[in-house]
This record gives C-alpha cells, structure tokens and sequence, in this order.
C-alpha cells in the first residue's frame, strides 16, 4: 500500500487566527491516477494546496511526499523534491516570453540558475526541451510571443508547462479550468488526459467544474469546511449521501 | 530591421566614444568621463530594478565604498591603479553581500526603505569616522596613481588618458553586466521581477538568487565609485548621501528600465540636461524636474525604451504593408 | 536632569511636528498606494508661505490658516494634472513623477526666496521661554508639544465620526473595495491629497517659527517622514503618531546619550523595526 502513496497527508491542520481553514485532514493521493479534491468554495482547498507546497506551515499535522516527511519545507524545497503545481488565477512571468516562461523551470530543474557567464542562447538542450513542451501544450508557434499576450485558455496552457517543465512526480493543479469557456475547458481537459497518458505523472487537481472532474479523475476526495468529507471512486462518491448534502443535491448530477 | 539599426546605433556610439575625445578639449572630455562612470553606476542598479524588480535607494552607499576604499588605498597604500579599483570593488561587494543579506528579506516599497536605511548607515559612518575618512570634509589630495600595465606604467593625469582608462573599464563592466542578464541566472532574475513567489514553485530559492544580484550590483556600483574618487580627486559624503542613490534611480527610469542600455542613455540625458541648462541659469533642477515630469508622463518605458517599441510598431507596420 | 527633561520636550515637540507631516504623508499613501518625494517640499513651501504671508495678512494666525490651504490646492493640482495620467503604472513612475515636483518645488522656492536661510519670530503670544525645573525653555516648542496631541485628536474624530473621515480610512485599508462600493474615487484622491499636503503645509508653518526656514529644510525631513510612516505602518494612523513620538525621542534623547551614533539612530530604528516587524508597528500583514 505504501509504495503506491506518493502522497501522504496525516492530521494536517492550518489555523489563521482562530478560524481553521484545514481541520484534521488525512488522505493519501495514489501513484499513478489522477486524483481530484473537490468541495464548495471556501472548503479550504486552495489553502490545502498552500500547505502542502510549503506556501503556509501547517499547524499541525505531518506530510509526507514519496516516503519523504515535507511538512513545513518552503516552496522552493517541495518543488525540488518534484512537487510541481500550478496556481487558480494566472500566475505566469507576463513580461517574457512564452519560451522564456519555460525556460525558467527549466533553469532551475536542471540546476543552471546560478550559471552566470554563459549565454542562454547556448544552452541548446534547454532550448529543444522547452521547444518540445510547447509542442506538447500546442503552443509552439508562440513561444516568442510575450506571454501577457496571449488569450486567457494558452495562458492557462503556459501555468501547466511551467509545472511540467519542473519534471515533477506529482502535479497539482488548482482549478485548471477556473474561469474558461467550455471550449477551452474541452482543450485543457483533452490536454491534462494527454499528458497522464504520455508522461504518467500522477496529477492531483482541485475542480469546480463536476463535469470535468466525473470525466477525468480515478478518485475523488471530498474537503467541506476544512474538513474531509469523503473519498472514494466517482461511483462512490456520486453516491454518497453525504456529500450530495453537502452540494445540496442538484450540482453533482451535471 | 531594428535589431540591423540596433546594431549601427551600438556601433556609431562605440566609434563616438573613442574617437571624439581625441579631437575634443578637455572640458568634453571631463563630462564625457563622468558620463561614462554614472552610466556605469546606473547600470549596476538596473541589475537590481529593471531586471530583478527590487528598487534599491541605498545603491549609493556601495558607489560610496568603492570611492573611499579607493582614496584610502591611493593615499596610505600607493597602489596602483588596476589593484587599487580591485580591492575598492571588493570592498564594495563584501559591503553588499552583508547590507544584502538583511535587506533582500523584504520586497518592494519595504525593500527600498531598508535599502535607504542602511545606505544612510554607511553615511553617517563616513560622516563620524572623522580619523579615517575625514569627516565631511572628505578625502583629497591625492595624486592619480600610475596605470600598471607590467610591460609600461602609464599616467592617468591628463583627463584624455583618464578618460579612456575611465572608458575601457566601464565597457569591460558593461559588457560583465550584459553577461549577466543574458544568462540563465539573468532569466531568473527576469522571471523573480514578473512573478517572485511563482519563482519560487519552481524550485528557486529566491532570497538567494536576490542576494548574489544584490551583491553583483554593489561589486559594479564599487568600480563606479572608485573611478569617480579618482576622476573627482575626492571621495566625500556626498557620495554616499541619499541623494546620491536617487542619481541611479533617476537615470535608469529616464533611459528605459528594460531596455538593457536605457539607464546609460538616461545618465547622458541627465548630464547633457544640467551641462546645457547650467549655462543660462543656476537653478538647473527645477528644469530637469520640468522634464522628468512629462518624460515620465509621455514615455512610459523610459527613452530607449520608447524609441525601440516605437521602431517595433514600424516594422510591424512595414511587415503588414509588405 | 534638567537636560533630559529639556530633551525630552524637544523630542516631543520635534515628534509632533513629524506627526503632522507623516500623517499627510501616511494618508496619501495608504488611500492611493502612492509614496511622495515631494511631501517634504509641500511643508517646506508651507514655511516660506508663511514667512512671506504673515506680514502682510496680518499676523502668524491668519498665515497658519491660508498657508496650508494655498499648499493643498497646488497639491491638488499637481495630482489632476501629473499624477492622474500614472495610475495604473508601475509604482516607481509615480514616486519619480514626485521626486521631479521636489526638483521643481526645491529649486523655485530658491529661486523666488533665495538660497538663503531665513528665521522667524514665534507668535507675541507664544514668544519668550517658561522656567522648567530651574532652566528654561521656549513657550512655543511647548505649544507644539501640546498642539500635536490636539492635531492628533482633531484628525481621529474626523477620520472615525464623520462620513468623508470614514471613507478615507475604508479606502485607505482596502483600495478596491472602496471603489467596489461607489466610493469616486478619482475625486476621493484629490481630496486626499489636498488634505495630505494641506497637513504637510500647516506642519511647515509652525516649523517656520522653530527651525531655519531655508531650501534644504524639505529634504532632510522627508526622510524623517518616510522612517515615522514604515516604523508606524503604511497606511496606520495610530502608526504614523506613535512612530513619530518614537523618532523624535530617539533624535533628541539620541543628543544627549549617544551622540557618535546620534545621526544613525533614525536608519537604525528603521532597519530593526523593519526586520523585526516587517509591516511596522501598527502595519496589517
């Protein structure tokens, strides 16, 4: 069972004042699947995301990445251990280039950050990585476009290749298709299923949208109120009484 | 077509700096020498503003270390020149590094004020220090020492042969800067002034990377200084003073913070301003202020950077119409 | 004894008079997210307005009314007619669009007064010193002293009991906000400038009386202005006094006890607060 964990959460809380945004939280993402974590807005997901990565220290409570206890590492840390993720509301280098953006993560995933003296323009292998990660996201013909230009679904597009060009082992993504279209929900859908299917990292993502997340995940976990409510199979989870309560019934048919 | 005209500009500004001068008197030549340092000066800082997003208002407190590392060597030590700038830059980077240390904890509006907090540190100390750097007085009265080549000593007395000594030292740092930038690490820098936390879900460490910027910058800044002590035959408070540190700022956003020779095109702006405005009246400031303020106003990214995105708009234009 | 105590209310004097600047200073920044070089030539103007206009509408009293309201329309002015055009840009324009109206404010005050340092005499009534504990000491600092906390109150009532108070402090906390529920807010910041640099004004005339009146007099208390606002907390009111008591003690007590360091203790207080508590005293995170 262990070795089919890359994920392990055991307790975890994290408190802002008095208020607990997470209360008590023990789940496991499997190696492999996509996971999804739904639950209402304000079920603490996006702070959930924050305390695994390192953004917030937890209050209390462990976490444990690839066999590996992470609780409290600061960002930079988690993400080399290969914790990749990307953010809910664009969170891109808007005043580079779409290659640039990639490059960066590519930089700091190879270790060449602190190379001073040589040209990047000399680093051919970095070039052609990120020329294929474009490529994967469809977006190869802009890498030099600056990426503050592009429609709202590429730039959605670019928050994943960065996560990707950090070759994480697992890939969190918050809310991939916050505040798109449904044509570009189908793209970012059809692209999240590719790149599992090419890569096989595991991918872990939180949703709104039900129809994306019956579509797409193996399992589904449950936050409501900072707290899990359930987790399971999509079957399971459709129906489990608990969490149709939760969602006032209605939403998880759609 | 821009990056040709690019090119050509680049070029014909080299040959102008090499070639004028030794047709010139020796009144062009001394502004030309200053120019040419605070360009410098203004380009370290733009390591830290336009390209890592961190704006600095203590920058003149590392010009001021070079300065006074320089006087002080010059006077008590008689090294010659090539040690002498050496050790100042050093001086000045060992100063950044520990100023560094506690002000890149901090970003934007934060970050400057600690910034000013600490460049005032270092002036008040000057200004104290009486037994050392002679309080506000300063140090004077020391002669330009000997440029050691090893096969010829050469003397930089006369303001041609400073100026060109001035010159190639300010390009070899230029040229040390476009290294940089351009450089892997120049892309984080780039990427950490866009979006710092998302930098640092890419695995970097970004107080790191902030503080060898930061440090960089000081060591640049340091040579700046140290070739002014010895163009200005003083190294005094002043250069460490916040005024000072306002001098870089206000360069660097003149010229164009993106653009990677906006600051030195800003810092001959400036000095060709107050050189012609000078000539008709004492108060040059309230013009340079009545020009500041409309530049700022009607040239968003800065001279350069105007004039390129200007050129770009053409092209595409040209490219459309062709 | 009797020296620490005089240093004291010179700390305290000094600090009152910082408060009122920072206050305007504080205010704007916090409402507009905008840092003003020029605040220190707005007070210094209010000065040489009041040296200029005293003797001819008569009397420090009547100066002390028209002076800062002639410095608050031209800070008004300048926000409709040179800063409007910058928000939405990047911060550093703005606070380089405010150092350009320094350069203009520094160099014409000298060009219409002189470089020159002028003095002024403290109002009859308020001329001539009170004995303290055996020495004595000037009845104007000690005005200033006591018209701070006054200052003080005057500003909290209006900022927590009246409608347009209130709204400045909404909108101080929370830009968007303000915006979100109807606040003008193009109109908001004109007034809040106005009255930023209306206080920046007031402070510089009853400087005027206290210390030399000359073209340097703006740089070197911006500084002072900016360490109150970062010490206190940008945006805080509550900051921005206590910050500036802090200060001025510090200077003044700073004379007395340490003088070798006394020029630095201001920067060192800024960098400790600023790496202890790094939003300021009284500064949300």
């Amino acid at each position: 069972m262990e070795d089919r964990t890359i994920l392990s959460v055991e307790n975890l809380s994290k408190a802002f004042g008095k208020f607990y945004a997470i209360k008590d939280v023990t789940l496991q993402v499997p190696k492999g699947e996509i996971t999804a974590l739904i639950g209402p807005n304000g079920a603490g997901k996006t702070t959930f995301y924050n305390v695994v990565t390192g953004k917030y220290k937890p209050t209390t409570g462990r976490i444990v990445f690839e066999g590996r206890e992470i609780t409290g590492l600061p960002p930079h840390k988690t993400a080399r251990l290969g914790l990749g993720r990307s953010f809910q509301i664009t969170n891109i280098f808007l005043e580079n280039t779409v290659e640039e953006n990639i490059l960066a993560a590519l930089v700091a995933y190879h270790g060449r950050g602190l190379s001073l003296f040589r040209g990047l323009n000399a680093y051919r292998d970095l070039k052609e990585e990120a020329h294929e990660i474009l490529e994967m996201l469809g977006l190869a013909d802009r890498a030099r476009e600056v990426a503050k230009n592009l429609a709202y679904g590429d730039k959605r597009l670019v928050e994943i290749g960065i996560a990707m060009a950090g070759h994480p082992k697992l890939i969190m993504l918050d809310e991939p298709t916050a505040g798109m279209t449904p044509e570009e929900t189908d793209r970012m859908v059809a692209m999240i299923q590719g790149l599992f299917q090419e890569t096989g990292i595991t991918f872990f993502l939180t949703e709104h949208d039900m129809k994306v997340v019956f579509s797409i995940a193996h399992r589904i976990l449950v936050l409501h109120q900072g707290s899990l409510l359930a987790q399971g199979s999509p079957e399971e989870i459709r129906n489990n009484p608990r969490v149709r309560e939760a969602y006032l019934g209605g939403s998880l048919d759609a | 077509m821009v990056r040709g005209a690019r090119t050509i500009a680049l070029a014909a500004g080299i040959l102008f700096l090499f070639v004028y001068p030794r047709f010139a008197g020796a009144f062009p030549v001394l502004l030309l020498t200053e120019i040419v340092i605070f360009a410098l000066f203004a380009l370290s800082f733009n390591l830290l503003f336009g390209y890592t997003g961190l704006l600095s208002f203590g920058h003149a407190a590392f010009f001021g270390l070079g300065g006074y590392a320089m006087a002080l060597l010059v006077q008590h030590y008689q090294l010659s020149m090539i040690p002498a700038l050496a050790v100042s830059m050093l001086v000045a980077g060992l100063g950044a590094a520990i100023i560094g240390f506690f002000c890149i904890r901090r970003d934007e509006i934060y970050f400057a004020m600690l910034t000013l907090g600490f460049g005032m540190m270092v002036f008040t100390l000057v200004h104290q220090w009486r037994s050392l750097t002679g309080g506000s007085d300063g140090i004077t009265g020391f002669e330009v020492p000997l440029l050691d080549l090893v096969v010829k000593k050469f003397s930089l007395f006369s303001p041609w042969a400073f100026y060109y000594f001035a010159l190639v030292v300010c390009l070899l740092f230029t040229l040390f800067l476009w290294r940089i930038t351009h450089s892997p690490f120049g892309l984080i820098l780039r990427s950490m002034r866009e979006n710092a936390e998302r930098v640092s879900f890419i695995g970097i460490d970004i107080k790191f990377y902030r503080w060898i910027a930061f440090t960089l910058a000081g060591l640049v800044a340091g040579v700046a200084g140290g070739l002014f002590a010895m163009y200005d035959r003083m190294a005094s408070p002043t250069m460490v003073h916040w005024t000072m540190s306002a001098k870089p700022v206000l360069m660097a956003i003149l010229g164009g913070t993106r653009v990677f020779l906006g600051p030195a095109l800003g810092a001959l702006i400036f000095y060709l301003l107050e050189h012609f405005i000078t000539q008709y009246t004492q108060s040059w400031m309230i013009f340079l202020g009545a020009i500041l303020v409309p530049i700022v106003i009607f040239f968003p990214q800065g001279v350069l950077g105007t004039l390129i995105s200007w050129g770009r708009r053409l092209k595409g234009r040209e490219d459309h119409g062709g | 004894m009797e020296t620490l105590l005089i240093n004291i209310l010179n700390g305290l004097c000094y600090g009152m008079l910082l408060f009122i600047i920072s206050m305007g200073l504080t205010i704007i920044f916090g409402v507009m997210g905008v840092l003003n070089f020029a605040h220190g030539s707005f007070y210094m103007l209010g000065a040489y307005l009041c040296l200029w206009l005293a003797p001819h509408i008569p009397g420090f009293w009547l100066a002390l009314v028209v002076a800062p309201l002639l410095v608050g329309l031209l800070g008004a002015l300048s926000e409709v007619a040179l800063l409007r055009p910058l928000y939405g840009r990047d911060v550093s324009f703005q606070l380089l669009l405010t150092f350009g109206v320094l350069l203009i404010l520094d160099d014409a005050v000298k060009l219409i007064w002189g470089p020159g340092y002028h003095s002024m005499e403290a109002p009859r009534v308020l001329a001539g010193t009170v004995p303290i504990l055996g020495s004595t000491y000037p009845v104007y600092s000690l005005f200033i002293a006591l018209l701070g906390p006054i200052i003080a109150g005057v500003l909290w009532f209006f900022f927590h009991r009246t409608a347009w108070g209130k709204m400045i402090r909404a909108a101080a906390m929370d830009r968007e906000m303000a915006s979100a529920i109807g606040i003008n807010v193009p109109l908001l910041f004109t007034a809040v400038f106005f009255f930023g640099t209306f206080l920046a004004g007031m402070a510089g005339v009853l400087a005027a009386p206290l210390r030399a009146v000359g073209p340097a007099m703006g740089d070197n208390i911006i500084i002072a202005a900016f360490i109150v606002v970062v010490v206190g907390g940008l945006g805080s009111f509550l900051g921005a006094f206590v910050g500036a008591i802090i200060l001025g003690l510090v200077e003044a007590l700073g004379v007395q006890l340490v003088p070798q360091l006394q020029m630095a203790l201001p920067y060192i207080l800024l960098a400790l607060i600023l790496l202890v508590r790094p939003r300021g005293l009284f500064g949300r995170e």
